[in-house]
């Protein structure tokens, strides 16, 4: 079914998108229509060839990705906008990304209904606009949406999302009401209920709680994933970017469960945390990441990573990366075996990563 | 010795066009029908970072930019706003990329702006004080 909306809706809204280039008018006003891009082209060597199915031990490009960006006033009210995107992870087939329509009931309140990016986890709204973030790919443990069973973080869902904001002194406050349905290979999450607490101190520091629930619909019937099948699947994160004009630190905590026993009466929870912290120096940011993921029944791992980047213009920048992942010692693949394809063949993995993002 | 009398006077001539270049501030303007008399940073901030659509008094407020590198853009970003260009190019790049916002339309250097805001009621602008005119009220700060 998502094929199908691959191939017919993306190429029509870029269709329409160029049509109405030319119709740009003053900004703020109703017809006004902007027009918005990213840009990623990244390399990555691992040194063991079943990490997590998009980095190989030859190299590859699977992170190389771009998307267009569309937004348009329809009356005081009312906005729409969408975005498409090609993955080098998807052999770079463009496809709605998300597509929404928003109405600001007032200045407090707004209404979206459509295909709208999943809100939870701190950088996943964005996580395509690598330019936004230092990592050339965030936590794996807390972002991946690769590995079989619960996830903290996914792509889009379809449905409603109602966000309210207030100010107290220069800090604003953010609560958003979600639901839908979420699209997963080979399923759903149907019923999603969520809720996400923020508060925004001048973008020096920034802190979410969320919490959302949903039931598993796996269209497999067979295999392990088809045990996930009428499951409920709950997830809890917390987070924090403090942004100050040098240093930068950033940490979030996330727990997923899913209702039923599997792989030997062992529930199939998992939890990740993260905790980055970087300096900048002029156009250079270099940081260090400790990263952690645990999952119950399966495999976990802990990450140390290291990186740097560099400002290149106001709109690009070119980072450099390398981590070191290490897989939990006990393989236990009824579980799953997390972020590996199959065992993998060394105690510690290093993978290494270039990437110039930019933004137009 | 007229060598460097001359070589004096130039330096003493072009410091003093420094000191006037830097004596000057820049200014947030309206539209002169706008009611409005003075403004709190925090709003204009709140406007200019999308925060916020209308203006305190509860007209539409529609924010006009003014193109990298002018003066006016690096004193109203650097000393109002208080974003680098680079920050604020990741803080409109998330609201862009998730359909929450879209940043200010450039409109144009001083000259642009003020004309511009001069015919456009709903306009909110910044421009040198000393590009200001009647054509223009300047908004005083809070």
């Amino acid at each position: 079914m998502s094929k199908i909306r691959k191939y017919s809706i993306g190429p029509i809204c870029l269709v329409a998108a160029s049509m109405a280039l030319p119709l740009t008018t003053i900004a703020g006003e109703i017809g006004d229509i902007q027009w918005h891009g990213y840009l990623t082209s990244a390399l990555m060597v691992s040194s063991d060839g079943n990490y997590s199915g998009d980095v190989s031990d030859t190299g590859g490009a699977k992170d190389t990705r771009m998307g267009l960006n569309i937004s348009t006033q329809v009356d005081e009210s009312l906005n729409f906008a969408a975005q498409i995107k090609g993955k080098g992870t998807e052999d770079f087939i463009m496809e709605l990304d998300w597509a929404f329509a928003s109405y600001d009931v007032n200045e407090a309140m707004t209404l979206r209904f459509g295909k709208i990016k999943y809100p939870i986890g701190m950088y996943n709204e964005y996580i395509d606009v690598g330019y936004t973030y230092p990592w050339i790919r965030p936590p794996e443990g807390f972002y991946n949406q690769d590995a079989v069973g619960p996830n903290l973080t996914r792509i889009s869902y379809q449905g409603f999302g109602v966000d309210f904001r207030t100010y107290k002194g220069d800090t604003e406050l953010g609560f958003n009401l979600f639901g839908g349905v979420i699209d997963v290979p080979d399923g759903h999450v149907n019923q999603l209920v969520g809720i996400k607490f923020s508060a925004n101190m001048e973008d020096e520091i920034r802190v979410e709680l969320s919490a959302n629930t949903g039931v598993m619909e796996v269209d497999n019937s067979e295999g392990r994933e088809f045990m996930m099948n009428d499951e409920r699947h709950t997830t809890y994160t917390a987070g924090v970017i403090v942004d100050l004009t040098n240093f930068i630190f950033s940490s979030e905590f996330g727990q997923a469960s899913m209702g039923r026993k599997i792989a030997g009466n062992r529930p199939m929870d998992m939890t990740s945390g993260y905790v980055m912290i970087g300096y900048r120096m002029g156009e250079y940011m270099p940081h260090v990441t400790w990263e952690q993921w645990d999952v119950e029944g399966g495999w976990g791992q802990e990450v140390i990573g290291v990186g740097m980047r560099k400002e290149l213009t106001t709109n690009s920048a070119l980072k450099l990366e390398v981590r070191q992942v290490t897989p939990e010692t006990t393989p236990k693949p009824a579980g799953g075996l997390g972020l590996f394809s199959d065992v993998p063949t060394e105690k510690d993995i290093t993978i290494v990563g270039v990437a110039i993002e930019m933004v137009f | 010795m007229k060598t460097i009398v001359y070589r004096l006077s130039i330096f003493v001539v072009l410091w003093m066009a420094s000191l006037a270049v830097y004596a000057d501030d820049v200014v947030v303007v309206v539209h002169p029908s706008n009611p409005l008399m003075e403004i709190s940073i925090a709003d204009v901030k709140k406007i200019y970072l999308g925060k916020k659509k209308f203006f305190p008094g509860g007209e539409k407020a529609i924010p006009g930019d003014q193109p990298k590198d002018t003066q006016s853009r690096t004193f109203f970003y650097d000393g109002i706003i208080g974003k680098s260009e680079a920050k604020l190019k990741i803080y409109w790049s998330r609201l862009i990329f998730t359909g929450k916002g879209t940043p200010p339309r450039i409109i144009g250097i001083d000259r642009v702006i003020k004309k511009w805001v001069a015919n456009q009621p709903q306009a909110i602008g910044y421009i040198m004080r000393s590009e200001a005119d009647n054509t223009v009220k300047i908004l005083d700060f809070k």
